[in-house]
């Protein structure tokens, strides 16, 4: 029996028992729609919860002054930065910080707040979209720190504490800087993650300007940082990098393998790897419901089509009266069980769109969805189908003809 | 070459079931010869065995010894797969109770067994239509079945048969619950099937059916009952038909 012959004589066992095609249907997509949500729930949680709790900032290496040790090597120097760049090749970027407490002045209003002076890749940290203006440029964000000039982000709460009038209104504002004016390039919407949080309340200006035009009190040379921060890839290995960055800068400072590390080496990554140990269990109890609903719709799917053969036993025997092989009437059977799994698939994948949209629109539900969740509703479908119906199609292909007759 | 269907010493065995102490010999050493353009009758009545001779003969059932030969080729010897395969290309089925899909239309139930012998659906189409003109069902080929009468049902059960003619015409019942008037006309149909030249086997216990077959095997407990009284009286039979 030709392929083709099987396929429309599937197509007419489908659509002639309109109901219960129906009823598989629907039970195989709702399956499958679980399926799917539950991935995009495990996924756009654990992408929200990252995001939210550090950005980028969790997969960086943070160096900084270790004050632990008894020998004072300083903080880390801008000058270290390069050599860190070339001993960590796998590092994507690299910024320098200086903070420091200051006065700021804007209209009539003064209070106190940190100043943060900024060399290098220094804006993926702040994980903040800009309101207004602009942020400081490549030359003003020189890693040498050469950039001296007085221009100014300022946070998103500051901005909102200051320029009641908007965003806007904050570029042709003068910000005073412990006495200093500094030009407003740019006003900062509030950050995305935590850690970007610090800058909200903040002015960020050039890496000169901190440390040599707004600092009163010096405490550290205009070279020195109050962190340095490598951001490496989501996959690096961070063990490596930290035990390269240390040695390069053991030789700097000339502090022995016997000595404790001259800086201090932060992993911000140890709260996400908590965050990741919290999401895996998480993942893991859903995984089970999802397990649940999976076998759910397998056992529904292979009863349906176990009582639908049976109903359909004398139309089978007839088949084979006509001279269809066991083979041509499981291979009917089996792709009658694929074309539901396809038609449940599609229907799975409008479902779980709609209740994506859904989620997002009413519920803020943070879900992710990719076109490889959405194929896989459809291979799924396919496979809960296949797996359903092979028992009856292993009964029909082993069942010996007299025997499907007398029943 | 000419269909010749030769049944020798046939013997199928039931296993004792429902408390029976016995095993049940549905066919006991069943022995007979069918050709082309003949009508065989096995008459007998319900449960002596004639359905299930009839199952063995199209190779829907296997045999516990002896042997279904048509014409160089032992039926009961075959594979599932290869005896369906003989089924596709040489048997037609007459069913008591017309053996229809319910759920299909009327011409895909004609056009059913031609699927299975890979023919072009347009051929098919062509060949169901014209076969349910002859039997008047011109005007109901996209009826579904299940809304038909029994004696409709019946006709285009006949149509299959004769849209897509087989050397080998197995008849089961065929009369069994119809009024004088459709029992006449199976009996024409079947006239028809023999002038076409196939090889009949008839299983009936209606004696106005009886009456179209050439040979008449009266059948009790699985066995032919005196055999030569039986061809005896097929043969004044066909003698008065003509």
């Amino acid at each position: 029996m030709r392929l083709s012959e099987q396929i429309r004589q599937a197509i007419w066992g489908v659509s002639a028992w309109k109901g219960r095609s129906l009823a598989l249907v629907v039970a195989l997509a709702c399956a499958i729609t679980t399926i799917a949500l539950l991935l995009a729930i495990v996924v756009g949680f654990s992408r929200e919860i990252e995001r939210t709790s550090f950005g980028a900032y969790a997969r960086a290496l943070v160096i900084s002054e270790n004050l632990q040790v008894f020998d004072r090597y300083g903080p880390p120097r801008l000058r270290n930065i390069s050599p860190l760049r070339a001993a960590i090749p796998e590092a994507e970027s690299a910024a320098a910080w200086r903070s420091t407490f200051v006065q700021f002045t804007l209209v009539q209003e003064r209070r106190g707040g940190f100043l943060y002076g900024a060399a290098g890749a220094a804006r993926a940290e702040i994980d903040a979209d800009l309101a207004a203006g602009r942020f400081l440029n490549e030359s003003e964000l020189a890693v040498d720190g050469s950039a001296t000039q007085r221009a100014c982000v300022i946070g998103a709460t500051i901005a909102a504490n200051l320029c009641t009038d908007g965003a806007e209104r904050c570029l042709d504002e003068r910000l005073r800087v412990n006495g200093r004016d500094c030009a407003i390039l740019g006003v900062l919407e509030p950050s995305r993650s935590v850690s970007g949080r610090r800058f909200d309340g903040a002015v960020i200006t050039t890496f000169g300007a901190a440390a040599r035009q707004f600092e009163v009190e010096t405490q550290i040379a205009a070279d020195e940082t109050s962190w340095i921060t490598l951001l490496l890839p989501a996959d690096a290995d961070r063990q490596k990098a930290q035990t390269a960055a240390d040695l390069l800068l053991r030789k700097a400072v000339g502090a022995p393998l016997s000595q404790p590390p001259p800086f201090s080496y932060q992993d911000p990554s140890v709260d996400v790897r908590d965050l990741a140990r919290q999401r895996r269990i998480f993942g893991q109890i859903l995984l089970l419901v999802g397990i649940t609903a999976c076998v759910g719709g397998f056992v529904a799917f292979g009863s349906v089509i176990a009582a639908a053969i049976n109903e359909r036993r004398r139309e089978f025997s007839l088949r084979l009266t006509f001279g269809a092989t066991p083979g041509d009437l499981a291979g009917q059977i089996a792709i009658e069980a694929l074309l539901v799994g396809l038609i449940s698939g599609a229907c799975a994948i409008l479902l779980t769109l709609v209740a994506v949209v859904a989620a997002q629109e009413f519920v803020s539900i943070p879900l992710a969805l990719s076109l490889d969740t959405l194929l896989a509703n459809i291979a799924f479908g396919l496979f809960i189908a296949l797996l359903g119906a092979w028992p009856v199609v292993w009964r029909i292909a082993n069942a010996p003809v007299n025997q499907m007759l007398r029943q | 070459m000419t269909f010749r269907l030769s049944v020798e010493r046939l013997v199928r065995i039931f296993p004792a079931q429902g408390g029976a102490a016995e095993p049940t010999r549905a066919v006991d050493g069943v022995d007979f010869v069918a050709t082309a353009g003949e009508i065989t009758a096995l008459v007998g009545p319900s449960g002596c065995g004639k359905s299930t001779l009839l199952a063995m003969i199209a190779g829907l059932e296997p045999c516990d010894s002896g042997a279904v030969r048509a014409g160089a080729v032992t039926v009961t010897a075959l594979s599932a797969e290869k005896s369906a395969l003989w089924r596709r290309a040489h048997v037609g089925f007459l069913f008591q109770d017309a053996g229809l899909v319910d759920r299909m239309r009327v011409i895909d139930n004609v056009m059913l067994p031609m699927i299975y012998r890979n023919a072009k659906p347009r051929d098919r189409r062509a060949a169901a239509i014209a076969a349910l003109e002859r039997l008047g069902l011109g005007n109901m080929i996209e009826r579904r079945v299940d809304g038909l009468s029994g004696g409709e049902r019946r006709r285009v059960g006949f149509a299959r048969i004769l849209a897509d003619p087989r050397p080998l015409l197995i008849c089961d019942e065929p009369s069994a619950g119809l009024d004088a008037d459709n029992t006449e006309e199976i009996r024409k149909l079947l006239q028809i099937a023999r002038a076409d030249g196939a090889c009949i086997i008839l299983a009936t216990h209606d004696p106005e059916l009886v009456t179209v077959a050439d040979k008449v095997l009266p059948m009790r407990r699985g066995q032919l009952v005196a055999p030569d009284l039986a061809l005896r009286a097929g043969a004044q039979q066909a003698a008065a038909a003509s």
